[in-house]
């Protein structure tokens, strides 16, 4: 689903220029709910802003369905963003002017395919346990509840791929907890393909890989066998060579 | 507009009207502005002489009358430019506390044109309420105050007159002036990066 291969991401240039990405490969296969883990500064959320297309790498190559990303023009990249991806971000991201619902509800209604969105948006806020807040404002909510509105919103134009850049960091461990079952939820049952950034050492038994990354190339690759409770000790770890 | 033959006048006055001793007849219109079209349908009648407005025919009257339209274009200018600025810094305001917020919905692929177009629009919500309460303070306000209580200067009692043409102005201006505020802010935001727009970085 996604590929990258010999990736590369430089800021800035001469002296200045500093390296976040030196050629990162990595592979998520359809349906996978994959971690980016890595202390600070390891590249780890330069590579899911490019693998979300927020964000461009200096070379290397980049395919999501076998399509070359680093072709699309701002547009395109606009168009594909809305259609095929979802973004859960660290800090809660909802309108505070606009209801939960209609913050939900807002990328079907740009994309303009579908003209029962409404339904959708109620059914996906039912889904994620916010039945009973369609009508509330962001502010009226918890942080847990704003951050699983934002997964709602992310999955109402039914995503291929659903990033996630540290959706845990700002909030509670119960909240955590909730949010983190809902992602494994999504993506048990629906199939949802996912990538987050996480830096939480827990959030490891959520997911089906982990790709540590360190001074922005991958480490190693976690895997973990599916379906056990406790994950971590039947893992199996994969040093990159 | 009547004719009365000499005639018909001199019965309406009571007395003999002195043949050939009138040069002018003198018109009095009640809307100026429209002068030129009275004097052109007066030639039309085929009536052989010249036709001048009172403008053209009261000399340092028409030069006073010319420095009050001066007077009155610079007011207009200057509170069309304030007008902008005004529009301009609110919404320049409102576009940097919402930067982030906008980098979201691009990031969640919300084309460009549709962030611009929401900030048009409040741009020329502002420009329509702009139009209407002015129009409404000049119409049931100030006009109908100097109609009752006109200026007195030396050359005489002077009152405002708002021409259709001024309005039409004034309206585009301000029209004028709302797209750039709203345009201005809203494309420079646009033109950062997702990442820059939601990070700061």
């Amino acid at each position: 689903m996604i590929k990258v291969k010999n990736l590369h991401k430089i800021y800035g240039r001469g002296s200045a220029a500093t390296h976040a990405l030196k050629g990162v490969n990595l592979e998520v296969r359809p349906g996978e709910f994959i971690a980016i883990m890595g202390r600070s500064g390891s590249g780890k959320s330069t590579l899911l802003h490019i693998l979300g297309l927020l964000d461009s790498p200096t070379r290397g190559e980049f395919l999501i369905e076998g399509r070359d990303m680093l072709k699309l023009t701002e547009a395109e990249k606009a168009r594909f963003r809305l259609e095929k991806l979802g973004y859960v971000f660290q800090e809660y991201s909802l309108l505070p002017e606009m209801t939960i619902l209609e913050n939900v509800y807002g990328p079907a209604m740009c994309l303009g395919r579908e003209n029962d969105f409404r339904r959708r948006a109620n059914e996906l806020l039912e889904i994620v346990g916010l039945g009973e807040r369609l009508k509330h404002h962001p502010g009226q909510v918890s942080g847990g509840e704003q951050q699983r509105a934002a997964i709602a919103r992310a999955l109402i134009n039914r995503p291929k791929i659903q990033f996630a850049d540290e959706p845990t960091a700002s909030l509670d461990v119960t909240s955590s907890r909730i949010v983190l079952e809902l992602f494994r939820k999504l993506n048990k049952e629906l199939g949802q393909t996912i990538v987050m950034v996480t830096h939480e050492p827990d959030d490891e038994k959520y997911v089906d890989r982990v790709v540590w990354l360190k001074d922005g190339l991958v480490e190693t690759v976690d895997i973990y066998s599916t379906g056990a409770v406790n994950k971590q000790a039947s893992a199996t770890r994969f040093v990159k060579t | 507009m009547a004719f009365v033959t000499k005639s018909e006048m001199a019965s309406v006055l009571g007395r003999t009207i002195y043949s050939d001793r009138a040069s002018q007849i003198l018109v009095s219109i009640k809307q100026s502005g429209t002068e030129r079209w009275f004097i052109e349908e007066i030639q039309a009648l085929g009536i052989d002489g010249e036709g001048r407005s009172w403008r053209e025919y009261g000399g340092a009257m028409g030069g006073i009358v010319s420095s009050f339209d001066v007077i009155a274009s610079l007011i207009n200018g200057i509170g069309l430019v304030v007008a902008g600025i005004v529009m301009f810094i609110v919404i320049y305001i409102n576009v940097i506390n919402k930067r982030r917020q906008i980098g979201i919905l691009r990031a969640i692929g919300i084309k460009r044109d549709v962030i611009i177009g929401s900030y048009l629009t409040q741009a020329l919500f502002y420009a329509v309420l702009g139009i209407v309460f002015g129009g409404l303070a000049f119409g049931y306000g100030i006009q109908p105050y100097f109609d009752l209580h006109p200026l007195d200067l030396p050359i005489g009692q002077v009152s405002l007159v708002i021409k259709s043409t001024t309005v039409q102005n004034a309206v585009l201006g301000l029209v004028a002036a709302a797209i750039l505020a709203g345009l201005i802010p809203v494309l420079n935001i646009t033109r950062q990066g997702i990442i820059q727009a939601i990070w700061g970085n």
